[in-house]
């Protein structure tokens, strides 16, 4: 940084310190006053009594050592999506709504999110009943290409073998003494999948069944996982495989054919839905995008699907959730704990993944073995787990493409974790 | 199960279950998409065999090299390249129509005398 540009940015850092501190100091000073200014004084004392009470309900004088903590936590989301291109998608909206949810104020003036009445509120609503989750799917659904499935389906069971983070950690929350349903709602952070984490969160601990609201830290434990699996894979995979396995060559995908491709949504509609038809909404939705897309005939509406839809939907389900954590609402011994569970239901998926694809090579021959570490993308998290993969691998050679395998246990991932998702609300709901 | 609690014990019962039932879905998708192709291929009507070349050498002429391959996809690729896009033909031509303004008027800015 060149000495002209750090000045600048030590006078802003000063500025906005001086305007803090300056409102603080106003804020306990004046504004600690009553809240009514009085009709019998001076026309100076009444103004005085006025700035008190503006000042009264400002975020100054309301604020507390946990609005704080949440607004870095918010700003830390930002930077990580800036400064290390970290699910930028998600984080940017995410921080942000972290930071609106936590400006304090004087409740009753349906400003916050859990105000009824309020805008956040209204927007909030898509969350709180998972109307968004689906519009989600719809677009996954739209503008994924499951060719690399469709021509080695073996590697669907890859995405089975993952799902065992889910209910390992559902075990694993009932065992710390969380309810069954706040405990199904957390194990499905092992399924790495933002819109099925709020989706089911929403249906099982959405503090109107008798459980807490865990909406907000599911939710943000299960995207911050997401956003954190190049960190959090790589050595995972390295410990369960060997070099020489790490640099199998896979025989490369078979084209297959658009009739092919057609019959996959319809068929996976029919056969998942009909073995757990809770996952309806999330998989009804999936199949549908896709079949817009491989129709050929109604492009116009695959487009919308994945790109402007997709995109509002990203954008009010990223603030409403980053706002939905309130201070008050968020920072429990409960969020933590959520979050332990969730960082160690992502190192189960991913050694299930990985173990399993090694478990699958002892039946396999020849050029059909597979790279076990296109394992790992079974744990959904499209497609930031297949590009991990495919990166690892070319670590070990460089020649070693593994990004289409490793598309294929990524897909079946959400369609493992979506599946998972419906059995534990059919249990559960 | 006496070492688990009931709560315990309903999620190790699901967990078991959960497992399963990911598993069958997507082993029935698996079976399925293993055989689809098998089953689609039934319908597809094989082409005729080629009648056999009547001289030896026509071995030799069906081989294309890669410098060939290569010039083939070369010309394709230029080709396409250098396709235009489907316009439509139809060119509009905008009637360009000057309303009156009194604020450009010649009449204002210059002065009126007073020819009496």
């Amino acid at each position: 940084m060149s000495n002209t540009k750090k000045r600048t940015y030590n006078k802003l850092v000063l500025a906005m310190l001086a305007f803090f501190i300056t409102g603080f100091a106003l804020a306990q000073f004046v504004g600690t006053g009553s809240s009514e200014i009085s009709t019998d004084s001076s026309l100076f004392q009444r103004a005085i009594d006025g700035i008190g009470v503006f000042l009264s309900y400002t975020g100054f004088a309301n604020v507390t050592p946990a609005h704080l903590i949440m607004i870095v936590v918010g700003l830390f989301f930002i930077f990580l999506a800036v400064n290390y291109d970290y699910e930028p998608l998600l984080l940017i909206p995410i921080g942000t709504g972290i930071l609106i949810g936590n400006i304090p104020f004087v409740a009753g003036n349906q400003i916050g999110i859990y105000e009824t009445g309020s805008v956040l509120n209204y927007l909030y609503f898509g969350v709180l009943k998972g109307v968004y989750p689906p519009i989600i799917f719809l677009g996954i659904g739209a503008m994924t290409d499951f060719s690399s499935l469709l021509s080695n389906p073996k590697l669907m069971l890859l995405g089975a073998a993952a799902q065992i983070g889910v209910f390992l950690t559902f075990f694993g929350a009932i065992y710390l003494g969380f309810s069954l349903q706040e405990a199904g709602a957390i194990g499905i952070i092992g399924g790495a999948d933002g819109p099925t984490a709020i989706f089911l969160s929403s249906k099982l601990a959405n503090g109107l069944n008798g459980s807490q609201n865990l909406i907000g830290p599911i939710a943000i434990a299960a995207y911050s996982y997401m956003a954190l699996v190049p960190v959090i894979q790589p050595p995972i995979m390295r410990l369960l495989t060997t070099k020489k396995e790490r640099v199998i060559k896979m025989k490369p995908p078979r084209a297959v054919s658009k009739r092919e491709k057609l019959i996959f949504p319809i068929a996976g509609l029919l056969l998942t839905t009909f073995i757990s038809p809770s996952a309806l909404p999330l998989l009804g939705m999936l199949f549908f995008g896709n079949i817009l897309k491989e129709s050929g005939h109604t492009e116009r509406l695959a487009e919308t699907a994945r790109t402007k839809l997709i995109d509002i939907i990203t954008i009010l389900l990223g603030v409403t959730v980053g706002a939905s954590t309130q201070a008050d609402v968020f920072l429990t011994f409960d969020s933590m704990k959520i979050f332990g569970l969730g960082a160690i239901s992502f190192v189960i998926a991913t050694m299930g993944g990985l173990l399993f694809a090694k478990f699958m090579n002892l039946f396999l021959k020849g050029d059909n073995k597979i790279n076990p570490l296109i394992g790992a993308a079974g744990v959904s998290a499209v497609p930031d787990s297949a590009r991990v993969v495919h990166i690892e691998g070319l670590k070990y050679d460089k020649t070693n493409y593994l990004l289409m395998h490793a598309m294929a246990p990524n897909v079946a991932g959400v369609i493992g974790s979506a599946v998972a998702a419906g059995i534990l609300l059919s249990f559960l709901g | 199960m006496l070492f688990l609690n009931a709560n315990l014990e309903e999620g190790f019962v699901i967990l078991l279950v959960g497992m399963l039932i990911v598993f069958m879905a997507l082993v029935l998708l698996f079976c399925f998409f293993t055989l689809l192709p098998k089953v689609l291929n039934l319908f597809v009507k094989k082409p005729k065999p080629a009648p056999k070349p009547t001289t030896s050498e026509t071995s030799t002429k069906s081989y294309v090299s890669g410098e060939q391959m290569a010039a083939v996809s070369a010309a394709v690729y230029l080709f396409l390249e250098e396709a235009h896009d489907q316009e439509n033909a139809i060119v509009t031509i905008n009637s360009v129509a000057k309303n009156y303004s009194p604020w450009s008027s010649k009449i204002y800015v210059t002065h009126q005398f007073n020819n009496r």
